[in-house]
């Protein structure tokens, strides 16, 4: 199963990407309580391309593509915002109490896999996540 | 994102009802903090929130804040499922005072 939804980078946008999202995990068979970490996870991501990729510009597009196949979970968003300095897209947990840094924290969390691809079109960014879903099923006796 | 806010005599109840996320997490953080021009205690009914992301976390961070730095209260009462995940993978469900209702907030 392959969906594809492009998307304008805005504020406004992301209920959109939260609801395929949702739709997404739900037709691939995912538990209730995965298919809303991969929503938090995937929302946080659109997020952090709206505010730090297209830096609140508003005629930047995404593409987010997911993919279902023998038990994992395939998220690929793309952008063509100038490249994101990758060293940032570390998960850095505040030491202190503060507003703020918490998305890509929450975004390797949630995700097995988190990798930032070069981009298919040699412009923008490209990041891939995944989740194992057959793996965190209870197992059947 | 919807919200009301409720006066007590020394507290207001702020209800926060739908999605808080990037378009709505600037208003919830300005509502939060006019409060805390009002009065010293704050408590945040989130029980009808069915979706909060880090922008809308780092409002109730920063309302957090404004309390300790004027040495008022503030605390979340009746939290909802899907906020008691985000906070619990922020790692903040230990850093805010948590409450099962607003009365038990109003009462402490």
């Amino acid at each position: 199963m392959v969906t594809r939804h492009t998307f304008p980078a805005i504020a406004e946008a992301l209920p959109g990407a939260r609801a395929v999202t949702r739709k997404a995990c739900e037709a691939c068979g995912c538990s209730a309580e995965v298919t809303q970490d991969m929503v938090i996870a995937i929302s946080e991501a659109c997020q952090n391309i709206v505010r730090h990729a297209y830096k609140g510009a508003p005629d930047g597009v995404a593409t987010l593509e997911i993919r279902c196949k023998d038990g994992i979970l395939e998220f690929f968003l793309e952008d063509s915002a100038p490249p994101v300095d990758k060293e940032k897209l570390k998960p850095k947990w505040p030491k202190e109490l503060k507003p703020g840094g918490l998305g890509i924290c929450l975004i390797h969390d949630v995700m097995d896999e988190v990798e930032y691809l070069p981009a298919p079109s040699g412009k923008g960014n490209l990041l891939r996540m995944a989740k194992f879903i057959e793996r965190d099923k209870p197992n059947e006796t | 994102m919807k919200h009301e806010i409720i006066e007590k005599p020394d507290a207001r109840v702020v209800i926060f009802s739908g999605e808080i996320d990037l378009e709505s997490s600037p208003v919830a953080r300005e509502i939060l903090i006019k409060c805390f021009q009002i009065t010293k205690k704050v408590i945040v009914d989130l029980s009808q929130v069915s979706y909060i992301d880090s922008s809308g976390v780092a409002s109730l961070v920063e309302a957090l804040q404004a309390a300790k730095k004027n040495g008022g209260t503030f605390a979340l009462a009746a939290t909802s499922e899907p906020t008691r995940r985000v906070l619990e993978l922020a790692r903040l469900d230990k850093v805010f005072t948590m409450f099962d209702s607003v009365d038990e907030g109003l009462a402490s």
